[in-house]
C-alpha cells in the first residue's frame, strides 16, 4: 500500500512505451481502488470520486489487459490472504509457541507490511506474555510502517485534520502496545511513560490503554490514580464485557484498599460514573482540538498588541489563567 | 515556539500582584470569561492550547493530567508538535 511512491514510479514508466499500457493498467487499479473502493477499506478512509474518471481512461490507455498483469495481481492478493490464515490458525490456537507466532508475523509482514499485523501480531503476544522484546521491536518498527502508511495514502483520509487524526491514533496504539510489553517486562518507570504518551494522543477515550494505566498505578499502590483509571474507562463505550467485569473487580479491590465499605460499592460506583459522564460530556462539546486558532487581536498588560495569526509557522502553547 | 498567558481574571488589582509576583518571561494577555466561552469555547482554567504551526489547535488540556510530571508533559506536547511535518 505504497500508493504514493507506486503511483510515481507508474506514471513515469507510462512514458516508456515498452512499460506504458501494463503501467497505465496499475494506474487504473490505484485510481479505480481510490474511487470506488477505498471507503471504509481502511480506518478514515474515503472514496474519492474525482478518481472513477481517472481510472476509466487510465483502463483505456492501458487497453485490452494481458492475463500475466491480473494473474500477477492475484497472486499478490493470494499470498496476503495465505499469510493472513497462517497468522490468524496461529492467534486460535491457545497454547501456541510464542516462536510459531512470532513466525506467523514476520511471514506476514514479509508479504507485505501492513501496520494492522503490527497490531494484532503484538496483541497476540502480549495475550500470553510471550517474546515482549520482539513485541517492543513490533511497536517500534509498527509505528514507522503506520506513519508511512498513512503518508503514502494521504488524499484517502480526504481532510487534514483526519490525517493528523490518523498519525496521532497510530502513534497512541504502538506507544501503549510498548508501554504494556514493557509492564510485563517489569521496567514500570519506561511502562508509564510510554501509557501516558499514549493516553495524550488518544486524548484519554482509550480504554484498553486507561486499564493499563490502571494496572500499572496499582501494581506502584497508588490507589488514586488507580482510581480514576479504573473510572475513565468504565465510563467510555469502547470498553468491552471482559474488562468490563476486569475494571469492576479491580476497582472494588481498590476501594476496599482505600478503607471504603464494600456494601457501598455499586452505589458509589453508579454515582461516580454519572458524574464523570457529565463532566466528559462538557469537556467534549467545548474541545478545541482540531480546530483553527481565531485570528483574533489580543492585548497584553502593557497595552501591546499580541497577534496570534503572526504566530503561524511557530508552536504556540497558549494558556488561560486565573490568578488565585 | 511562542507562549502567550491569557488571564481571565475579574479582578486587575489581583492579576498585577500575582504577575509582579511571578515574574513571567512571556506576554499577558487580558481577556473576559465571557470573550474567552464564546471565542475560545474555553469555560474553565487552567486551560492549554497547544497550536501547531498551520495555527490549528492539536491538543487542549483542562485542569490538570491525573498523571505525568508537569514540565515533563508540556515538553511532550511542544516536542511533538515540532518534529510533525505539515
Amino acid at each position: 500500500m505504497r500508493t504514493k511512491s507506486a503511483e510515481q514510479k507508474l506514471i513515469a514508466a507510462a512514458r516508456t512505451p515498452a512499460t506504458a499500457a501494463e503501467a497505465h493498467y496499475w494506474l487504473g487499479r490505484i485510481y479505480d481502488f481510490k474511487g470506488n473502493k477505498a471507503e471504509g477499506a481502511f480506518p478514515g478512509f474515503h472514496e474519492e470520486v474525482s478518481f472513477r474518471p481517472r481510472a476509466e481512461a487510465e483502463f483505456k490507455l492501458a487497453g485490452t489487459p494481458k492475463p500475466e498483469w491480473i494473474a500477477e495481481g492475484e497472486a499478490v492478493e493470494n499470498a496476503l490472504k495465505a499469510a493472513d490464515a497462517a497468522l490468524a490458525k496461529q492467534q486460535a490456537t491457545p497454547n501456541a509457541p510464542a516462536s510459531q507466532i512470532r513466525a506467523a508475523i514476520e511471514a506476514r509482514i514479509k508479504a507485505r507490511p501492513d501496520p494492522m499485523t503490527y497490531v494484532a501480531g503484538a496483541n497476540a503476544l502480549l495475550a500470553r506474555n510471550g517474546d515482549l522484546p520482539f513485541v517492543l521491536r513490533l511497536a517500534a518498527d509498527g509505528r514507522v510502517v503506520g506513519d508511512r502508511f498513512i503518508w503514502e495514502n494521504e488524499s484517502s483520509y480526504k481532510l487534514d485534520g483526519k490525517v493528523r487524526g490518523s498519525l496521532d491514533r497510530n502513534a497512541a496504539v504502538f506507544a501503549d502496545i510498548a508501554g504494556w510489553a514493557l509492564f510485563l517486562q517489569g521496567d514500570l518507570q519506561t511502562a508509564e511513560q510510554r501509557l501516558a504518551e499514549a493516553a495524550r494522543l488518544y486524548r484519554n477515550v482509550d480504554a484498553t490503554n486507561q486499564l493499563h494505566l490502571a494496572e500499572l498505578s496499582r501494581k506502584k499502590n497508588d490507589l488514586e490514580t488507580a482510581r480514576e483509571h479504573y473510572l475513565t474507562a468504565l465510563g467510555l463505550a469502547g470498553i468491552t464485557p471482559p474488562q468490563r467485569d476486569q475494571a469492576r473487580v479491580a476497582l472494588a479491590d481498590v476501594q476496599a484498599k482505600s478503607g471504603e465499605n464494600p456494601a457501598d460499592f455499586e452505589k458509589w460506583l453508579a454515582a461516580t460514573l454519572d458524574r464523570k459522564r457529565e463532566e466528559r460530556r462538557k469537556a467534549l462539546v467545548s474541545n478545541m482540538a482540531g480546530r483553527r486558532l481565531p485570528a483574533l487581536g489580543l492585548k497584553d498588560l502593557q497595552g501591546n498588541n499580541v497577534d496570534l495569526r503572526a504566530e503561524r509557522g511557530n508552536v504556540v502553547l497558549l494558556n488561560f489563567f486565573s490568578a488565585w | 515556539m511562542k507562549f502567550i498567558l491569557v488571564s481571565l481574571d475579574d479582578d486587575p488589582a489581583r492579576l498585577e500582584r500575582y504577575v509582579a509576583e511571578r515574574k513571567f518571561a512571556m506576554p499577558v494577555a487580558r481577556f473576559s470569561r465571557e470573550q474567552a466561552a464564546n471565542v475560545f469555547n474555553v469555560h474553565d482554567t487552567p486551560t492549554t492550547f497547544y497550536v501547531d504551526a498551520s495555527g490549528t489547535i492539536r491538543y487542549q488540556v483542562t485542569g490538570v493530567e491525573p498523571h505525568g510530571d508537569a514540565v515533563d508533559r508540556v515538553t511532550w506536547y511542544i516536542e511533538t508538535l515540532k518534529a510533525q511535518r505539515n
